[in-house]
């Protein structure tokens, strides 16, 4: 029974998603689907799915014996039916289901693009081996690098597919080193064995596989300054944008990071590093979240916050904490669209109750749950830091989706520029544009005007959150990699002008008229007249004496 | 006779008879020609595969035949699991090459000669893989030198052919003259010219393992289009008609790795090929991200899929230096693998060519919607290429990479993984500009793909993903072969 479940919630949805996007293959006349047949078509699959993730869960007893061999050396690949998995394969299926029953319509091939996430996202939640992982989740990352081409048209979906692929390519990268140093050092590719062997590897192996394997995670998450390729865009559709994009990968990573978690805090040298990095990597995305608010894009700094903050707990020890991250991922996504399409009201209201809930959760974690590093007075600051920017987030988010008309621009700035604003003198032009006269942080810092100390200091943080969105997001992280990709392109074609043209090709025609030259010198002394030829031989022969004479 | 003897035979007979009827009754023959030589090159793949149960039970199918007995030369033929391999890649690819020509090229009344000298080349390329002998070896290895260049002459694009025939031929020929001094010096330090004999054993100081070995590698890297040694290729694959640039890329590039394979590597031991370990691995990562680089500055698309040969050959260089079983038989794998793709990605871009007279990527796009078969089976092949699971070229670079972590040299390992990159972005950029976006107004299709281009580009499509998910037939090959290498210690 375990088997068939299995076959249910990673073969089914793959294959009908083959089926699917070869059909857009076939003549026209075989193409015509009603596009509420193929939404059907999906929430029956994925209901299917669930139901079969669902019985897994409370029949424990349901195993599978499913292993293959495919890779040459890479051993025997099984699946492993542990509840992490099927929880987490659950809460993902999840979402699309309610987002596909909420949300607007589709193209086919999202549909297809959709249903073959599903199956892989579950095969590489439940595979107990590396490469199965790997593999599954190269799959996973082209499915979500196609979405834009398919739904966007134009140039930007065609560098927006390139963008996002590259960079998964890179954390996978990163994951495949990991890989290949523990199967080194291992000798065995199965995943609990594997990481239970590898916390016991000196310090300097660890660290090569913790940093590869921290890589994907960073990666696969969007933890800052990696979320780029997370960002939101309202021209695709909610299933591709909220599900494909922002649920599927960022879940995978954090499993990921849920497994990894003994390696992190097998060395302390990695654990403060990486505790340090996560939490420095929340901190800057929270600044730049409160001046988004309303905008998709500030869903990726809360991302970015989570993420940052998820590596800072694993280090710690707080693995347990970790699937509350996916929880509130999930629903705010869910509420995200949910607002938009349907009930305005209770979305915010939702909301709302989704940002409360966030807060005493990071709250209870800060004072009740901390563990050691926590626990010192900078981190603590830090944390609370943190915690009061998504305060300051959820708040504004809620008034902002309480009062305001969603535009389709996807420019958080211009989205907030585009309703002018009266000048307030005590406030730099950058902060004051940022507000409305109706607004709490407005009414707080002009109204309450004995409060001077709150004032500085909300205007210090609006002012810094702003100068990093505009020196760090927009003038650096947003150009870094159409930066990158002319430094790649630059110095391919600098190498190309000056090794390739310049030097070997110039090197050989040089050669080329060297050996010319000579040969035309040579041709003039050695050919034509006979006293020079007559010289020659008499040369030859002078030589071939003096040398038979000295032997 | 026995079969396998008539196997052997008809491997290099079956194009040597075709072209001899091509060239003889070339008057009559030149709306058939195609036909003729396909027949050749069909024969010559069936009877590889059919010395594969003569290999499955054991044996070694040998055939000798006298040829100058005044100098003991011999026409030695022999089959064995390093051979096979390689054979059946080259029948392949030529009978695929030889088909994407009925549609590529006009009948004329030169075909027949096109033909004739495109089963010569794999004529050349079959013998060369089954020689077991010095002689016969070298003889081979020029034919097919000799068949492509002529072919490059006579049936080049445009103005600059003679210049880039003659560059070929003086490159190739310098590593020909490498490998030549390295058999000169292997004969006079054994006196047996058979190949047999120097994989038995061999009495040798390892400073004549030094010379030996650096001549072998700097002849086959120049086969093999390694960096520095590369400056051939772009040009030839670029100014080649496309059913020859297909064997060149596909088919002529692995005859560096089958030497490299047969020679140092197969008659010389582990501890003797260690100091070229490092050298080895350095050299395939150079070449494999100075050849990505290449193709991202490249504009001509047959010249960034010309570049993409660099990159590849590199990786194969890369784990031939590991030394290691995985790195060997991964670099084993890619060469057969990389054979299916570079045809596919040569293939693809025949097709755009010949649709589009068109070969400046800045002048294609949107192409997908009006060539979604060839799109597809490009993006097939871009994904390919990356490396992309589960389509075939993965499963060689997981070896590759493997077997480099395996070496005590994990960061030059970590440099070729993450070097690999580089080969996505190039990849993703020629396919994604010829075939998707805006339709440019002036991009009109002068002449639609026929079934004999789009027939072997579809089947090598899917080849590329059948052998990604089965790898097993072709490493139990690979696997039996690492048995002759190095010493078969393993």
């Amino acid at each position: 029974m375990g088997n068939l479940f299995v076959i249910i919630l990673t073969l089914v949805p793959f294959t009908l998603g083959a089926i699917l996007g070869i059909s857009y293959l076939i003549p026209k006349t075989l193409q015509r689907q009603s596009q509420r047949i193929r939404k059907y078509v999906l929430i029956a699959t994925l209901t299917v799915v669930a139901i079969s993730i669902i019985s897994l869960i409370i029949s424990p007893n349901y195993q599978t014996d499913i292993a293959f061999s495919w890779l040459p050396n890479a051993g025997i690949m099984h699946i492993h039916l542990g509840q992490s998995g099927l929880f987490a394969s659950l809460l993902t299926t999840a979402v699309a289901l309610v987002i596909l029953i909420l949300g607007s319509p589709f193209s086919r091939m999202t549909a297809s693009l959709v249903l073959i996430a599903c199956g892989t996202a579950n095969l590489a939640f439940i595979s107990n081996h590396f490469v199965l992982r790997y593999v599954a989740l190269e799959i996973v990352g082209l499915c979500i690098a196609l979405i834009p081409i398919m739904e966007i048209k134009g140039r930007s979906g065609i560098g927006a597919f390139r963008r996002t692929y590259l960079v998964l390519r890179l954390g996978d990268a990163g994951f495949l080193v990991a890989i290949l140093l523990m199967m080194r050092y291992t000798g065995t590719l199965d995943i609990a064995v594997a990481l239970e062997q590898s916390v016991a590897l000196p310090s300097p192996t660890l660290t090569w596989i913790v940093a590869g394997l921290v890589l994907a995670v960073w990666v696969k998450m969007g933890i800052w300054p990696i979320h780029n390729w997370l960002a939101t865009n309202k021209a695709l559709s909610p299933i591709a944008n909220s599900w494909m994009i922002l649920t599927v990968m960022p879940n995978l990573g954090l499993y990921l990071l849920y497994r990894i978690q003994p390696l992190l805090v097998a060395s302390e040298e990695i654990q403060l590093f990486i505790g340090w990095s996560g939490l420095l990597a929340a901190c800057l995305p929270a600044l730049l979240a409160i001046l988004q608010t309303g905008s998709p894009i500030s869903l990726n700094y809360v991302h970015a916050i989570q993420g940052g903050l998820a590596l800072f707990w694993a280090t710690n020890g707080a693995i347990h904490l970790l699937p509350f991250v996916v929880y509130f991922s999930l629903l705010r996504m869910v509420l995200y669209w949910f607002e938009i399409v349907t009930i305005r009201k209770l979305g915010t209201v939702l909301l709302v109750f989704s940002g409360i809930l966030m807060l005493s959760f990071w709250s209870y974690i800060l004072v009740a749950n901390a563990p050691s590093i926590s626990r010192s007075y900078v981190t603590m600051s830090f944390i609370a830091f943190i915690i009061i920017l998504c305060g300051v987030w959820v708040i504004r988010s809620a008034r902002y989706h309480s009062t305001t008309i969603h535009t389709t621009t996807t420019d958080p700035l211009s989205n907030m520029l585009t309703q002018r604003r009266p000048r307030y003198g005590f406030f730099p032009d950058s902060i004051s544009n940022g507000m409305n006269d109706e607004h709490w942080l407005y009414r707080l810092m002009t109204q309450n005007t004995s409060d001077k100390l709150s004032r500085g200091l909300t205007s210090l943080v609006l002012g810094t959150g702003q100068w990093l969105y505009r020196v760090v997001e927009q003038g650096s992280l947003d150009k870094i990699v159409p930066f990158i990709s002319r430094i790649v392109m630059g110095s391919g074609n600098q190498i190309y002008r000056v090794i390739e043209k310049a030097s070997l090709d110039g090197l050989l025609k040089w050669m080329s008229r060297i050996v010319q030259a000579i040969s035309h010198r040579l041709a003039k002394i050695h050919t034509g007249k006979l006293r020079l030829n007559l010289i020659w031989v008499t040369l030859c022969i002078v030589v071939t004496i003096v040398a038979l004479v000295f032997q | 006779m026995r079969t396998d003897k008539l196997f052997m035979i008809i491997i290099l007979g079956a194009p040597f008879l075709s072209a001899s009827i091509l060239i003889l009754f070339r008057k009559r023959l030149t709306k058939h020609a195609g036909y003729i030589a396909g027949a050749g090159a069909a024969l010559s793949l069936i009877a590889a595969f059919s010395l594969l149960p003569a290999l499955y039970t054991g044996g070694e199918p040998t055939l000798i035949l006298s040829w100058v007995p005044a100098a003991g030369i011999e026409l030695d033929l022999h089959v064995d699991w390093l051979t096979l391999p390689f054979v059946i890649t080259e029948a392949a690819v030529t009978l695929l090459a030889v088909i994407y020509a009925w549609g590529y090229h006009h009948p004329v009344l030169s075909t027949p000669y096109f033909y004739a000298l495109l089963m010569v080349f794999a004529l050349g390329m079959a013998g060369t893989t089954l020689a077991d002998d010095m002689v016969l070896f070298y003889t081979f290895w020029e034919l097919m030198l000799v068949a492509s260049c002529a072919l490059i002459l006579f049936w080049g694009e445009g103005a600059q052919r003679k210049a880039v025939a003659l560059k070929y031929f003086i490159f190739t020929h310098f590593g020909s003259l490498m490998v030549l001094v390295a058999l000169f010096m292997l004969y006079n330090i054994t006196g047996n010219d058979s190949l047999s004999a120097l994989r038995d054993g061999l009495q040798v100081t390892q400073s004549q393992v030094n010379t030996i070995t650096t001549f072998f590698l700097i002849g086959f890297c120049v086969k093999m289009a390694i960096f520095p040694l590369h400056l051939w290729l772009p040009d030839a694959h670029t100014v080649a008609p496309m059913p020859v640039t297909i064997m060149l890329a596909a088919a002529m590039l692995s005859m560096g790795a089958y030497g490299l394979l047969r020679f140092p590597m197969s008659i010389f031991t582990m501890q003797q090929m260690i100091p070229f370990a490092v050298p080895m691995m350095i050299a395939g990562v150079i070449s494999e991200i100075y050849g990505a680089l290449m193709a991202l500055a490249e504009h001509d698309i047959k010249r960034i899929v010309a570049y993409s040969s660099v990159s590849q050959m590199g990786y194969i260089l890369f784990g031939l230096g590991t030394l290691t079983y995985k790195g060997i038989a991964g670099a084993t794998m890619h060469v057969i693998y990389h054979a299916i793709v570079k045809a596919l990605l040569f293939m693809v871009l025949g097709i755009v060519i010949h649709a589009t007279g068109k070969r400046k990527i800045d002048e294609l796009s949107g192409l997908g919607r009006i060539m979604p078969v060839t799109a597809v089976c490009a993006a097939i092949g871009a994904l390919t290429i990356a490396g992309t699971p589960p389509l075939c070229i993965f499963d060689s670079e997981w070896l590759i990479f493997a077997g480099g972590f395996e070496t005590p040299y994990i960061a030059l390992s970590v440099v070729a993984l993450f070097g690999s990159l580089l080969t996505v972005a190039y990849a993703l950029w020629l396919v994604t500009r010829i075939f998707l976006g805006d339709r440019k107004t002036e991009d009109e299709v002068h002449t639609p793909p026929s079934p004999a281009l789009i027939i072997p580009t579809v089947f090598l499509a899917l080849l590329s993903l059948i052998e990604g998910l089965f790898p097993a037939p072709v490493f139990d090959w690979i696997s039996n072969e690492l048995a002759l290498i190095l010493g078969g210690q393993w």
